[in-house]
């Protein structure tokens, strides 16, 4: 009988078995090698693109400002191993914008301008009523505002709007509109297109995300081409601010009477503004092309084109800035050591108004008779070793908090205010004075009920687990039990701003550059998640807003934040940087954060 | 054959008609909503109003005959995020997952069916070892650590090709062009594929070799090379090909996390951003689509069944 010698069949022997066995071993060595995934490897998260729509569109959402005088121009430029401080950077006086118009830039050579390249983490909708941080960052260089913010000191400075001026009533405000400006469609932009504009944005079908801010605002007029007219109720004196956020023109030539309620498809496929940049292609889930547009009203832009790449892994928008294939990535503190090595790179720390906090919801049911008050939040406050965790998760890139103002907004942050060091005998001796006594399994008690309650959080954000984990532990140091909840991020949107179910968060908040919080922290706003109501607060926040002199501006502002760090409505941990890993050909990229960057990509240059 | 064929997509009907109550019930009953109305502005009370605007409040049932309804129609519906019409945008990504799926399946194949075959035959030689090996890898390997892995290596350090996106921004179309960026991706899918198909082809090849009627060819001195083409492959694809007819839906319903990593704008990327975001018509659309794809695979796959072991062919 012939046999094959190579087609053997037949058990595994003993050997084979062993071999076999050591082959898996090998195997599950190198899987658990894997397993860790350092750095480079984070685990991609698909589901979470990255910074999903970094709620900053929520964040993204409020209110008005108040930079102006106060602000130094020097401290406030000073961020950052990124380049000098911004040159224009005179404080503009609020209530009559009377800022020099910046003289055209010399016209660059097109063609010769080059392709700047950032990544957006998430699909673009590019629509400017709706908020998500990766339609802002195509608006900004498709279309313009009236005002914008100074890229130094953060005060209103003249967009479309060349000057305003309020009326000595202080209700009426006028705002002279530069002329010869067009869309990119060469229509021209007149003072009907900002009253289209600002008329979109109150109207309450259209879920703008400037509409709670534009609430005074009650009577807009256009009486000729180039003049606008607002007027407000009650004296307002944060509207210059608040034009500055997010408040881009729509032409009104192309959106009259169309149903915006949903972003209008004809418009989002061939998006129309008066920004440096014109729309150029967009390939959904891939990338979206601006070309520089010729007839920019302050020059043609030094850069031939901007493309915004879609890359939900933010490995991947580190391996691009690496090999050149993006001109910028916007990176977390651990990838730090990935770049430090590499010499087309360079980092820049930008200045951003993101508040990290531990919330509490003062009016929850079950837990909202603790937490509303204030001895326990105090407590809570003293229990935090803010330091550790600043160190622990931005490698000290940052500052910790103790209200609201971080210390970029010069001097509209009080520098004197209460702060909470970490004193963890000083917070059990506060829960006790709150009536809290030590019940069973260490975990304090008040009136049999032990003191223990969800602390809700996304999933998918490696620095806020990281801070949640260590906050559980320091409460459990002074007998406080919180339990780490945390769920997708839509699921937690829900939780917290739809149905307010929330005990207590982990979480963060991106705001204007201003110390104009009000739609935060008034009694009922509709950002004012947590519940936290101070008539005083509400008060001073409302009278902030008729006063127009600087000087007693910020010292109605100063007294808020007195309030405020004394309060603790929730636990202010840090703000942090927002880190930048930018190619170093590029040039001129203005030294904050994105947000406020994008809006000066007329000046950045590649060479 | 007709008639079973009517038979076939009769049933086919049905399951989908099922699926797709089944994933609206699914979706519907995620906590949070619609991204689009909870990164905005509004208070409670103004989410309420918007929902009911976009007719969300009415009871499910209500809601999803009124989806059915537009479907009869042809239908899809607009994505509640990114306001365009879901047919559209499922349009956009397919070409982009077919490409890379179609080329891992290819490379999954013409790689993983040789080495299945190869390591049966050699069984227990150096080959085997090497093969089963890259099986183990291959399977265990998470695909998040492999893809950036390569990146790291053929981008970032000999900047041989690119790191991510389908194609060259700056530059004309060139087919070049577009196959660099298709490497990477592509191998990284059928890594995980390629393993599982040369385990099965592996199995099943030995299982087929010692059937009696193999043994028989021998006996009958057979080459043994005859043997194994003539008469043992045939028999041994037909759990090969179910696996493939598993494989197949993933034509269109793309990888989300390879398609992460590499930017890559396919359908898994869609899906998954269209359940994060609750855009209700987008899941919908999407996973309609999708299930007849699995139906339609299934059928292509018993009609191959038949081809390759005529025992069960379907009787005219």
């Amino acid at each position: 009988m012939e046999h094959h010698p190579t087609v053997t069949i037949g058990r595994i022997g003993r050997r084979e078995l062993l071999r076999r066995a050591g082959l898996m071993l090998g195997a599950a060595g190198l899987l658990a090698a894997c397993g860790q995934p350092s750095a480079p490897a984070k685990p991609a998260e698909p589901a979470k693109p990255a910074e999903p729509a970094k709620p900053a569109a929520p964040a993204a959402t409020t209110a008005p400002a108040a930079a102006a005088a106060p602000a130094k121009p020097a401290e406030a430029s000073k961020p950052a191993e990124s380049a000098k401080p911004a040159e224009a950077a005179k404080p503009t006086p609020p209530a009559s914008g009377q800022a020099a118009a910046q003289p055209a830039a010399a016209p660059a050579k097109p063609g010769a301008g080059g392709t700047f390249k950032l990544p957006v983490n998430a699909n673009i909708t590019p629509w400017p009523p709706i908020g998500a941080v990766q339609n802002l960052m195509v608006n900004k260089t498709i279309f313009s505002q009236l005002i914008k913010y100074d890229k130094g000191n953060f005060a209103p400075s003249p967009d479309l709007a060349e000057k305003w001026e309020v009326s000595p009533d202080g209700l009426t405000w006028t705002f002279t509109l530069r002329k010869g400006v067009t869309w990119h469609d060469g229509k021209p932009f007149t003072a009907a297109d900002a009253k289209f504009s600002i008329e979109t944005y109150k109207d309450e079908k259209i879920n703008s995300i400037l509409r709670s801010n534009l609430t005074p605002v009650n009577r807009i007029e256009a009486p000729n081409e180039t003049t606008l007219i607002l007027g407000t109720q009650d004296k307002f004196s944060s509207l210059p601010e608040i034009l500055c956020y997010l408040c881009f023109m729509l032409p009104k030539h192309l959106l009259e009477g169309k149903d915006m309620t949903k972003p209008p498809e004809e418009f989002i496929n061939n998006p129309i503004g008066t920004g440096p940049f014109k729309f150029v292609e967009h390939a959904r889930g891939d990338h979206l092309t601006v070309a520089a547009y010729d007839g920019f009203y302050l020059g043609r832009p030094k850069l031939d084109q901007v493309i915004y790449k879609v890359i939900p892994d933010v490995n991947t928008t580190v391996a691009q800035v690496r090999t050149g294939e993006l001109d910028i990535a916007f990176i977390g503190t651990s990838h730090l050591d990935a770049l430090r090595s590499a010499s087309n790179v360079r980092i820049a720390e930008a200045n951003q108004m993101d508040m990290r906090h531990i919330g509490f919801n003062h009016k929850n049911p079950r837990v909202g008779k603790w937490f509303s008050d204030k001895k326990v939040r105090q407590a809570l406050a003293y229990a935090i070793d803010k330091q550790a965790i600043l160190e622990a998760v931005t490698d000290k890139r940052g500052e910790p908090l103790s209200s609201p103002i971080p210390s970029f907004l010069g001097d509209w942050q009080n520098k004197n205010l209460k702060q909470w060091p970490y004193d963890p005998e000083k917070a059990k001796a506060l829960l006790k004075e709150a009536g809290f006594t030590p019940g069973a399994g260490g975990i304090l008690q008040k009136d049999g009920e032990p003191f223990s309650f969800a602390m809700s959080s996304d999933k998918g954000q490696p620095d806020r687990e990281q801070v949640g984990l260590m906050v559980q532990q320091y409460f459990k140091d002074v007998g406080v039990d919180a339990q780490l909840d945390l769920s997708d991020f839509n699921t937690y949107m829900g939780k917290w701003r739809q149905r307010r179910e929330f005990e207590a968060v982990n979480w963060y908040y991106v705001v204007p550059s201003s110390p104009d919080l009000t739609a935060y922290w008034s009694t009922g706003s509709s950002l004012n998640e947590w519940g936290y109501s101070n008539p005083e607060v509400d008060k001073l926040f409302a009278e902030a807003r008729t006063v127009f002199e600087p000087e007693k501006r910020k010292a109605i502002y100063d007294k808020v934040q007195e309030i405020l760090a004394d309060d603790q409505p929730v636990v202010f941990l840090h703000n942090p940087k927002e880190l930048q890993a930018i190619n170093a050909k590029v040039k001129n990229f203005p030294p904050v954060g994105y947000r406020d960057a994008l809006q000066y990509m007329h000046e950045v240059s590649i060479e | 054959m007709q008639r079973y064929l009517i038979g076939r997509v009769g049933q086919a009907l049905g399951v989908l008609f099922v699926v797709s109550i089944v994933t609206f019930v699914l979706i519907h009953s995620a906590p949070g909503g619609p991204a689009i109305l909870l990164q905005g502005d509004l208070t409670q009370e103004q989410i309420r109003e918007r929902m009911a605007d976009l007719g969300l409040n009415d009871p499910l049932p209500v809601q999803y005959a009124r989806w059915l309804g537009n479907l009869l129609q042809g239908q899809l519906g607009r994505s509640l995020s990114q306001g365009v019409p879901v047919g559209t945008l499922i349009a956009e990504r397919l070409p982009a997952t077919l490409l890379l799926s179609g080329a891992a399946l290819l490379l999954t194949l013409a790689i993983g069916l040789p080495l299945g075959i190869l390591s049966a035959v050699k069984r227990n030689g150096l080959v085997d070892v090497l093969v089963t090996g890259f099986a183990f890898f291959g399977m265990s390997v998470p695909v998040f650590w492999l893809g950036i892995l390569l990146i790291l290596l053929f981008s970032v350090q000999l900047g041989m090709l690119p790191s991510a996106g389908m194609y060259s921004l700056d530059q004309p179309f060139s087919l070049g062009d577009r196959l660099r960026y298709l490497v990477m991706p592509t191998v990284v899918l059928a890594t995980a594929n390629m393993a599982q198909i040369t385990r099965y082809t592996s199995s099943s090849v030995l299982a087929v070799l010692a059937e009696d009627y193999v043994r028989t060819a021998h006996a009958k001195g057979l080459a043994g090379r005859v043997v194994l083409t003539r008469h043992a492959l045939r028999a041994a694809l037909i759990p090969v090909i179910t696996i493939v007819g598993v494989m197949l839906p993933r034509l269109v319903t793309g990888a989300a996390i390879t398609e992460a990593i590499f930017a890559w704008p396919g359908m898994g990327r869609l899906a998954v951003d269209a359940a994060v975001q609750r855009d209700y018509p987008l899941v919908m659309g999407i996973t309609l689509i999708v299930s007849a794809v699995v139906i339609a695979s299934n059928l292509v796959v018993d009609m191959v069944y038949g081809w390759a072991d005529p025992r069960i062919r379907v009787a005219d």
